[in-house]
């Protein structure tokens, strides 16, 4: 029987590297596979408590964050194709008009 | 102790997966990685009792999802794929230094857990996806109705925002 927070250390590593690739990489694409990388952390992590409490409602949370995440991805390819459309390369440093 | 094998073999593919999603100089090389993790986080709900979370996992993140963003690394004709990182600044040491101190401080709650024993499953009580389904469509029927209006409104946002673009390109 695995104990929890096994479950639990692996979500943080999964997010902390997650974090680690929205901090540090230039590329947009990379950048959202990151945010990817960590809604699934934190789904893990639900996912563990869900089964240390053998409560359901956590897999319902779940379910529900991967219907806001594919939302999420939709708009932001769009919104990544109107940047690439606009600038030709997907480097974030590029997207600075809204610094003031 | 196959359980133990199982978490271990795939939280080892997870985190190689991350590094590599995160590291990979070739944004193809990133994605197919992601496309791993996807897979071995489905094997995780497995083990946790959630069979249709697992199913969905599939589906949507390593089916639908990657899918798009396969789509868009094809569309988007990128002559410098090889991505680097940010130069670096003070600002993103003190950030990165923050996100470690996060880290260490999620990893202090989760020690915390450690003598809690998971409560003995009831018969077919967790990942039968009839108790999912039952749950779902009766205390959170709404949140499901406004989940299906959450994906509309995205699908029209993406087709509008999409639409501009061709057009501005006319």
């Amino acid at each position: 029987m695995i104990l929890t927070n096994h479950y639990l250390i692996l979500s943080i590593i999964l997010f902390t590297i997650g974090s680690a690739g929205v901090l540090l990489r230039r590329n947009l694409l990379v950048v959202l596979m990151s945010l990817e990388l960590m809604l699934n952390a934190v789904n893990i992590s639900l996912a563990a408590f869900s089964h240390l409490h053998q409560n359901m409602a956590g897999q319902v949370l779940i379910f529900f964050s991967m219907v806001v995440a594919a939302a999420e991805v939709a708009l932001g390819l769009a919104i990544v194709i109107l940047l690439f459309r606009q600038r030709r390369e997907l480097n974030i440093e590029l997207f600075t008009s809204l610094k003031g | 102790m196959i359980t133990a094998i199982v978490f271990y073999a795939l939280g080892l593919i997870i985190v190689i997966g991350a590094l590599t999603v995160v590291l990979a100089r070739h944004l193809v090389s990133s994605f197919l990685a992601l496309v791993v993790t996807m897979f071995s986080v489905g094997g995780l709900y497995i083990l946790l009792q959630a069979p249709f979370l697992a199913a969905v996992q599939l589906i949507v993140y390593a089916g639908a999802v990657m899918v798009m963003f396969l789509f868009i690394i094809m569309l988007l004709d990128l002559r410098e794929s090889r991505a680097k990182l940010l130069p670096v600044s003070p600002l993103r040491i003190i950030s990165a230094v923050l996100a470690g101190l996060l880290s260490f401080l999620l990893a202090f709650v989760a020690r915390d857990l450690s003598g809690v024993e998971p409560v003995a499953a009831g018969e077919g009580f967790l990942g039968s996806v009839t108790h999912f389904g039952a749950l779902l469509f009766n205390q959170y029927y709404y949140l499901f109705e406004l989940a299906g209006i959450l994906l509309t409104a995205a699908l029209v946002g993406a087709v509008i925002l999409s639409g501009r673009a061709a057009k501005e390109e006319a």
